[in-house]
């Protein structure tokens, strides 16, 4: 047979295969406000860039009749691209076939690829859209799932993964997803639980729908599983391509720096803050103030929202902000909070991003509801991420910090390897109020008017010690700096940082509060 | 800066969160305002633990109980549960009957 021929033959069974379920399962795809898989993938990955693998897997599963069925690529797309010119490896479940379930060769095809990712040190984009376990495969298909958990703990801290939950994923499906380092969800079109409405209907008699269980804002706003949300799948892949131009492609690499631009927003930082410790504003227009271009990206912005956290660039170089949020919650730490941030600090100290924390916060929320989820525990983590990471780190007290919270947030004891504070910064183990009750308490109640003497000792208290001289004094604070020096002491600090060494001792690993 | 000047945060949304007998100006978290306030536990009342079926109860109301005895069966997660006395003391009422289904946290029976 001539080449020519063989050639039409390929063009033939490639357009076959790549029409997935068929036309029909393509319109139902289409009429659920969905891409199908392989729009998907070319919309996140540079024009004409894409290459497809494994494009003619076949299944090899005899049982229940599925000898008799072909499945076009098994339910799934695999290969590599491009982003920003850069290679990308990417896996997208095609739901119009089988409702994209999953079965041992489907399974093959994205472990393959998640090998080649590791190995050639590129990101993994990884699209859920899938029923689940594919149950005629059986157990083939729980080890299909085990062997891509598998390297997702492989991968990470080594190659940034990410996943992309454009359809159903459930049960034990959404355990790869739970263990790659960012999650993206879309209104009404994401679904994630381990166990689905009906079976929570039969067991245990409670009714809720799929979107109420499991959907975009539930992840989004109230578990924390999801770390981005969109309104349509067009802004969750631009929000991808945004998260991948902050972060490096591997975690030999540095971030990709760009050329430095100074904040856009020409509003003076000190103008931002209220010198009111009890008044509150939005931390991230302080960091508005200080990145390049005032462009920051946010990371997790609808859940536990009294941390912000998100990356910015200073003199073009990426920086992952940890930020008390004043706004809301008065900016304490509580359970959610302290694992939103060390996790990301995690993230950070992994990929060589240095951390700028913003230092504004009262000390950890008081309750028997935090105390009963374990905030010990779930506190313990910020401490522990801080000390455990070598990347430069740099903080900045903007107004308060209390108590634990203080020591918890990059605190100098934590080897911070920067610590700056704003003159009306107070740093104390609590308020004047809270301390000069306790510390005058005989004064107080033993004066003839024990409110006059109150308002007095809290005065004398917050003249005393509320004020970063007496930290400054013992070298806990290394400058105290004036509002408009903030960003040129940063980028100062990380330019010095730059071939930092922490000197950790060796061990295999830590074990962390987790 | 006063707080009104905030973009895009409607001043009504400002409560105040006392913190060190500090009070500050913040928004609420609706976890933190919906939480439910503590109670502590009655000893004599026991509660489901699980969402489930009554099936059988090997005591009557009247009984002495000892802590540690059986006094009711539920099915749940499609098996047979036991719920013992947390207490020794006399059966004051069963407030469910044999093929009630309920939901988690349900009185179920009360001790005198």
């Amino acid at each position: 047979m001539p080449i020519k021929k063989k050639i039409l033959e390929l063009q033939k069974r490639r357009e076959i295969v790549q029409l997935g379920g068929g036309e029909k399962a393509i319109e139902k795809q289409i009429a659920m406000g969905k891409l199908t898989a392989r729009e998907r993938i070319t919309s996140i990955l540079d024009k004409e860039s894409f290459h497809e693998y494994d494009l003619f897997v076949q299944h090899d599963a005899r049982d229940f009749g599925m000898d008799k069925k072909e499945l076009h690529g098994d339910g799934v797309i695999t290969g590599t691209g491009t982003m920003f010119g850069k290679p990308i490896s990417i896996f997208a479940q095609d739901f119009t076939v089988v409702g994209g379930s999953l079965g041992r060769m489907h399974a093959g095809k994205i472990t393959k690829i998640m090998d080649h990712a590791l190995k050639m040190k590129m990101p993994l984009i990884g699209i859920n859209d899938s029923g689940g376990a594919r149950i005629q495969e059986g157990v083939n298909s729980l080890a299909g799932y085990g062997e891509i958990f598998f390297r997702n703990t492989l991968a990470s801290g080594v190659i940034p993964q990410i996943s992309v939950i454009l359809g159903p994923c459930a049960g034990g499906a959404v355990y790869s997803p739970a263990l790659t380092d960012f999650v993206f969800v879309v209104d009404k079109i994401s679904k994630m639980f381990i166990t689905g409405p009906e079976v929570i209907k039969s067991v245990l008699g409670e009714e809720i729908s799929q979107e109420d269980l499991g959907g975009a804002k539930v992840h989004s706003h109230i578990t924390g599983n999801a770390h981005f949300y969109a309104e349509s799948e067009a802004e969750c892949f631009e929000q991808i391509k945004k998260l991948l131009s902050f972060i490096p492609w591997s975690n030999t690499q540095k971030a990709h720096k760009v050329a430095p631009k100074p904040p856009k927003v020409k509003t003076k930082v000190e103008n931002v803050v209220p010198e009111d410790a009890s008044q509150p504003y939005d931390v991230r227009d302080v960091v508005r103030c200080l990145v390049d271009d005032s462009d920051f990206f946010e990371i997790q912005e609808h859940w536990a929202c009294n941390a912000v956290i998100g990356f910015g660039r200073m003199n073009g170089e990426t920086v992952g902000f940890v930020c008390n949020q004043p706004l809301v919650m008065a900016g304490v730490l509580d359970v959610d909070s302290s694992d939103k941030i060390a996790r990301f600090i995690r993230f950070c100290d992994a990929f060589n991003i240095p951390i700028v924390t913003l230092v504004d916060l009262p000390g950890y929320l008081p309750g028997v509801d935090q105390e009963h989820a374990g905030v010990i525990r779930h506190g313990a983590k910020i401490l522990y991420a801080y000390s455990e990471a070598t990347v430069p780190k740099i903080s900045v007290v903007l107004r308060k910090a209390y108590g634990g919270g203080y020591i918890a947030m990059n605190s100098r004891h934590l080897r911070a390897d920067f610590y700056f504070a704003w003159p009306g910064a107070e740093i104390a183990v609590m308020g004047p109020e809270g301390a000069a009750n306790i510390i005058f308490r005989k004064e107080i109640t033993e004066a003839a008017d024990p409110d006059a003497m109150r308002v007095e000792k809290v005065k004398e208290y917050a003249e005393k010690f509320a004020n970063p001289f007496v930290a400054a004094s013992k070298g806990y604070i290394d400058s105290v700096i004036e509002p408009s020096e903030t960003r040129t002491y940063i980028i100062h600090a990380l330019e010095v940082s730059d071939n930092k060494d922490a000197g950790m001792p060796k061990k295999k690993h830590g074990i962390p509060p987790f | 800066m006063q707080n009104e000047e905030l973009k895009g945060v409607d001043n009504s949304q400002l409560q105040t969160l006392v913190i060190d007998e500090t009070q500050y100006k913040t928004i609420l978290s609706e976890k933190f305002t919906k939480r439910v306030k503590w109670q502590k536990p009655d000893e004599k009342k026991v509660f489901s633990v699980l969402p489930g079926t009554a099936k059988q109860f090997p005591v009557k109301k009247g009984d002495k109980v000892n802590m540690g005895d059986p006094i009711m069966v539920f099915e749940a997660m499609k098996m047979m549960n036991t719920i013992k006395a947390p207490i020794s003391g006399t059966i004051k009422e069963f407030h469910v009957a044999i093929g009630d289904r309920f939901p988690k946290n349900t009185l179920l029976i009360e001790f005198q």
